[in-house]
């Protein structure tokens, strides 16, 4: 089971709601964009699903129970996690950053050969195993980042606007990779973006969100065909 | 069974050690040193061992660190215990005695014989051409210039009731008691007020005037000790009743001053002149094998409460940066405690852990503390809080962050501090002489009492020395250990 779902879930924050009975199932091994303005809730509902924000009401299921969030980091490495910008620790070298969960679970993957694996699926040259994150360019270093949040093999993927600080061509690049990835295994890929192109180009569904509400959640075909009200037809036509 | 055999022998040994040592302070200045040295090879001679604190700052030190037992005995003036220590200045000596033994159970022995009170001095010419030699005869002479220490304008027991009690004519002008013997040898002024034993007076041939009205408060010098100092080492003490007199005490105080004799060879010297002890040949380490034992012992107080100081900072830190609330109130204490004069530290210390290494090393280590403690706190605050977003989101513990992204991250920071607090304890260590620690200090505090620059230098600048080599090491450290990207 890898989904996740949101049930009857309100947050408050600062004494103010700003997520309201909030439920949404995620699909399974298929990639769902999460789309909105800025300040509109949809970093939350991903920090939601990995347990760095806990609701304030309602439950979250991943993998088919409950979140635990006493085992909190057992579950975490279940789950691959990217953010705006790299995220990539500075103070290591490419090789320790791709491989820390396997330093952290102490596990007994072969991290040469997997590190190998993930570098030719991203089509990063090994000489940069050595080096540390300032010395490579922004696409090398998300393509760095995709490979230590797959790792250990997560059933479900993260993204926090991952490519948001990259130029359009490497973006492109990137993006069809992750694709590519998405047929050779398919995982649960909760993407939150901005971007209503980036939600067209990847998303087999969207969830568009505003003001901490659920505008519409559909097949991407749907959204950008019925859009449910006028402020997702404005962000369809704004961005696209 | 042969485990509880050495237990016993261990034991047994360790208890007829410990009855046969003394600890013999001493207070900072040059009598002091002499006076405590004639008393340390007295009862080294006897067969004790010796234990020697000397380089105890001032009468407060020297009084605490005995009545709280970090030592047995030390030379102590009548006059400073009644007035200075009990704050009596009237009690007779008898009296003293009898009070010292009821609220501190501590005794002292016979006076050694000579009085160190203030006195008025006069060149010998003018005291043989004028018939003058005591006080009251000062005032048939109204022509002679009166120059006399701003401390002793003020002083209770000073000018200005002198001149009441003798009924002296003379308008004084005050001087600086070090330029005094210079103004009287030159006969810029032709009365001063001295020490009655400072070595000055017979180094320039002065006499001193006799307080015929006794109108200064006596000085008398003698062992003050603790009441289980055993019976054989007491007679051994009474072995200077009336041994020492004021000629005597000058003398010696001008041989070191003047002579540049140490007082071991001095207190040798007046021990051996005396009769008490046999002569003995007089081991002195050379000075270089000397300079690099305390450079040892600064280097073991530095790095002991530099390296305490870290074990406790790191944990501490740690627990702070998860409590923000209180962080900032307990680092407000620690930098409190850092405003604390060292000093005045070591002196509050003295009645919990003594004197010696202990109360230094906790010194420097409440030195040490803030600066590492503060670093480790900002340096894990300062931390990119979008790395520690990743850390947890990506599955690591609390701990797991903290090993592998946010103490790498902070080490920069946390190293400064670290460096900072050595330099400071190196600095600091220096005062450490004060309570009897030992270390470069030593040379320091002996150079100020004897107003000698060589001795004060030879202390400072391997000390100054020392400070930079730690400054250096620590900014290899951080180059070797530091990836570059990440000092910047």
């Amino acid at each position: 089971m890898s989904t996740a779902e949101l049930i009857n879930i309100s947050h408050q924050y600062g004494g103010q709601f700003y997520i309201k009975n909030f439920s949404v199932t995620f699909q399974e091994k298929k990639i769902t964009a999460i789309i909105g303005r800025s300040g509109s809730g949809k970093s939350t509902i991903l920090k939601f699903v990995n347990g760095l924000v806990k609701p304030t009401i309602g439950s979250i299921t991943v993998f088919g129970s409950p979140l635990n969030y006493s085992t909190l980091s057992a579950t975490r490495l279940r789950m691959g996690y990217m953010l705006q910008g790299t995220g990539l620790f500075p103070h290591l070298t490419i090789e320790d950053n791709i491989s820390i969960t396997n330093r952290i679970t102490k596990g007994d993957i072969n991290a040469a050969q997997r590190i190998e694996e993930l570098l030719s699926l991203v089509r990063l040259p090994t000489a940069l195993l050595k080096k540390y994150p300032y010395q490579l360019s922004g696409g090398e270093q998300q393509r760095a980042g995709i490979c230590r949040a797959l790792f250990l093999n997560p059933s479900i993927l993260l993204m926090d606007e991952p490519f948001g600080a990259l130029d359009p061509i490497t973006r492109q690049e990137i993006q069809l990779e992750i694709l590519k990835l998405q047929q050779v295994a398919a995982r649960t890929i909760l993407l939150v973006t901005h971007d209503m192109r980036e939600a067209k180009k990847m998303a087999d569904y969207i969830l568009v969100i505003d003001n901490g509400e659920i505008q519409q959640h559909a097949s991407t075909d749907e959204v950008l065909k019925k859009p449910s009200n006028k402020l997702v037809e404005q962000l369809i036509e704004s961005s696209l | 069974m042969k485990c509880l055999l050495y237990i016993t022998l261990f034991f047994l040994v360790v208890s007829t050690g410990y009855g046969q040592r003394i600890r013999v302070g001493a207070k900072h200045f040059n009598e002091g040193y002499i006076l405590s040295e004639i008393i340390s090879q007295l009862l080294e001679h006897e067969g004790y061992t010796v234990t020697r604190s000397y380089n105890l700052g001032g009468t407060l030190v020297c009084f605490e660190a005995l009545k709280n037992n970090a030592i047995d005995i030390y030379p102590e003036y009548s006059g400073t215990i009644a007035a200075e220590i009990l704050k009596q200045p009237q009690l007779t000596f008898s009296e003293t005695n009898l009070f010292l033994f009821n609220n501190f159970k501590l005794e002292t022995a016979e006076p050694y014989g000579f009085n160190n009170t203030y006195t008025l001095v006069i060149k010998k010419e003018i005291s043989a051409a004028l018939t003058i030699t005591a006080i009251s005869d000062l005032r048939k002479n109204p022509e002679l210039k009166i120059g006399v220490s701003y401390e002793f304008l003020k002083r209770q027991d000073g000018w200005e009731n002198l001149s009441k009690r003798y009924a002296l004519p003379h308008l004084p002008t005050g001087l600086e008691h070090g330029l005094a013997y210079e103004a009287l040898n030159q006969n810029k002024i032709d009365v001063t007020d001295a020490y009655s034993t400072d070595g000055e007076i017979s180094k320039y041939g002065l006499i001193a005037l006799k307080d015929d009205m006794g109108f200064f408060p006596k000085y008398e010098a003698t062992s003050l000790f603790r009441s289980e100092l055993g019976t054989h080492a007491r007679n051994v003490l009474t072995k200077l009743n009336g041994k020492i007199d004021q000629v005597k005490m000058q003398s010696m105080n001008k041989a070191v001053l003047y002579e540049k004799k140490s007082f071991k060879q001095v207190a040798n010297n007046f021990l051996v002149n005396e009769g008490i002890i046999v002569a003995n040949e007089l081991k002195e380490p050379s000075i270089l094998s000397d300079v690099l034992s305390k450079i040892a012992t600064h280097l073991l107080l530095t790095f002991s409460a530099l390296l305490l100081a870290i074990c406790f900072a790191f944990p501490i830190g740690v627990w702070l940066y998860w409590q923000p609330l209180i962080s900032t109130p307990i680092l407000y204490v620690a930098g409190l405690l850092q405003t604390i004069p060292s000093i005045a530290l070591l002196a509050i210390l003295i009645p919990f852990v003594g004197i010696g290494m202990l109360p230094a090393i906790i010194t420097l280590f409440l030195y040490a503390l803030l600066p590492i403690l503060r670093n480790t706190v900002s340096g894990l605050q300062s931390v990119d809080p979008l790395l520690k977003n990743v850390a947890e989101g990506i599955g690591m513990s609390r701990f797991q962050k903290l090993k592998f992204v946010e103490f790498p991250l902070a080490m920069p920071m946390i190293l400064s501090g670290i460096r900072i607090a050595a330099v400071i304890n190196v600095g600091t260590a220096t005062l450490a002489a004060f309570i009897g620690a030992g270390g470069l200090g030593e040379y320091i505090v002996t150079g100020l009492a004897l107003n000698s620059s060589e001795l004060i230098l030879r202390g400072a600048i391997p000390a100054a020395l020392l400070a930079l080599v730690v400054e250096i090491i620590f900014n290899l450290l951080e180059k070797y250990w530091i990836p570059k990207h990440i000092r910047n």
